[in-house]
């Protein structure tokens, strides 16, 4: 079934900012009818700190995968940061992240761009580093800070947040891939030009021919491919732009609710892109038990999907409480109104 | 900047192995006694706050933390004098535990992000 690929997820970590804005506060100041919060399924967003990006969140996400792990930071052979919002244009954070974790030189070093999926196509990278011996561990991390035109619907969910993952052999993994799938197409469904400080979006375009095909089709390759069938899967954890999708599309495939919400944390953090389905996967396994199966299923807009099916093992239970889980992060919450997410997120400029 | 940052991102101080003492941020001599001969360590990633001051005007470039608050931070391995983040002045005591995390400072004129160490309330999980 797994096509020998002895390859699993070591370690995990997760990185929730504790400030939180009432999607109906930025409904009510720009004048979006409730309804529309309501239809979104959000109730809230994680916005992080003036002095927090992709880097610092993603930075604090992977020393906890590492504490999880419990490896020798010297075997890390590569790293890679799947965002959309890098400090720097060109300046990797992916070397950043590894001085600051005192990772070693001599290791394979990226930052990885498509939209919200980059983070996949890095957990797809480290599955063909690990399975051919090329590294014996590989560090992939996704994070973002969100970012939305003021006024923008986009808005109402553009979060931040970061979720890391330490990927090695089987053995002593807490979670052994099965197997993966990967879907993908020229989708002009949303995008952000060079120079432009905020994406643009395809309005209807963004659901049936870009998040909806892509899921499908990747989910569907990878049952045909592998003979899985709905039933097998324990949990079920999709990309979340909204609160709404994930529910819609998981339905469409044959999943039950009871298996989707476990991993849909979109309406209490909105959509941290790249941390988004990592972050869900992070609390499915904080809750999983050894031999449970999970299916992840990542999308990003341009377009494209991978889905992965995952075997949990007896190893997650003493890695559980070593780090901070989601659970904790999600409690710990101060809310903020729009004048100080507006100076968090440098929405206004000094000049 | 790019020289500091096994300073800034891991809190590497120094020990003098004359007389003990630890100092952050290093140097080449103990200030104590004046010993050359010296040793790096690290300090450690939480600790307690020994005492604080809030900077309500800060120099240019640091307008947006505004108000600033600086702590001297007992780590049980040395002293830093760090930034704290995620907390209100008013929210701040002398022996509250902080933990270290990475975070921005001040972009410099030319675009550089400098990361470094600051310190946030540690917090209680379950």
């Amino acid at each position: 079934m797994s096509k020998g690929l002895s390859v699993g997820i070591v370690g995990w970590g997760a990185y929730i900012p504790r400030y939180r804005i009432k999607a109906l506060d930025i409904a009510s100041l720009w004048g979006f009818d409730p309804q529309l919060v309501k239809s979104l399924n959000i109730e809230e967003k994680a916005v992080a700190n003036v002095d927090e990006d992709a880097t610092t969140m993603g930075w604090y996400a992977a020393r906890s995968a590492i504490i999880r792990a419990g490896i020798d930071v010297n075997e890390i052979g590569a790293i890679f940061v799947g965002t959309e919002s890098k400090p720097y244009a060109v300046k990797p954070s992916a070397t950043i992240i590894a001085d600051a974790l005192n990772l070693p030189n001599k290791k394979l070093a990226s930052d990885l761009e498509f939209a919200c999926r980059a983070a996949g196509e890095a957990i797809r990278i480290s599955l063909g580093l690990v399975s051919s011996g090329m590294v014996k561990y590989s560090l992939v991390v996704g994070s973002d800070t969100a970012q939305a035109n003021p006024g923008d619907v986009l808005e109402l969910t553009a979060a931040s947040g970061a979720a890391a993952y330490v990927i090695g052999p089987k053995e002593g993994s807490v979670a052994y891939f099965e197997g993966y799938y990967t879907f993908i197409s020229d989708t002009p469904d949303f995008w952000r030009r060079d120079g432009s400080p905020y994406p643009l979006h395809g309005e209807i375009f963004t659901d049936e021919p870009a998040y909806f095909t892509h899921i499908v089709n990747a989910v569907k390759g990878l049952m045909r491919e592998y003979s899985f069938k709905p039933e097998d899967f324990d949990y079920v954890v999709f990309h979340q732009p909204n609160g709404r999708f994930p529910l819609k599309v998981g339905l469409e495939l044959g999943f039950t609710e009871a298996k989707i919400l476990p991993g849909l944390l979109n309406p209490w953090i909105g959509n941290t892109y790249n941390a988004a389905a990592l972050i869900g996967l992070a609390r499915v396994l904080e809750e999983s038990r050894p031999g449970q199966r999970i299916l992840l299923a990542t999308f990003g807009s341009g377009a494209g999907s991978d889905a992965f099916s995952l075997v949990v093992t007896d190893e997650v239970k003493s890695k559980v409480d070593k780090a901070v889980k989601v659970m904790d992060m999600l409690r710990n919450k101060v809310y903020i109104d729009y004048g100080r997410y507006v100076k968090f997120r440098k929405l206004l400029v000094r000049v | 900047m790019w020289r500091l940052k096994d300073i800034l991102l891991n809190l590497v101080g120094t020990k003098c192995l004359n007389c003990g003492h630890v100092f952050y941020p290093p140097k080449a001599a103990c200030p104590k006694c004046s010993s050359r001969n010296v040793k790096k360590v690290s300090l450690g990633t939480s600790g307690k706050v020994i005492t604080y001051t809030v900077v309500n005007v800060p120099i240019e470039g640091f307008e947006s933390m505004s108000p600033l608050i600086i702590a001297l931070v007992d780590t049980g391995g040395g002293k830093v004098l760090t930034q704290l983040t995620n907390v209100k002045p008013d929210e701040v005591y002398v022996g509250m535990e902080v933990e270290a995390t990475v975070r921005r400072s001040a972009t410099t004129l030319d675009g550089y992000v400098p990361y470094i160490i600051k310190f946030k309330p540690k917090e209680r999980y379950s």
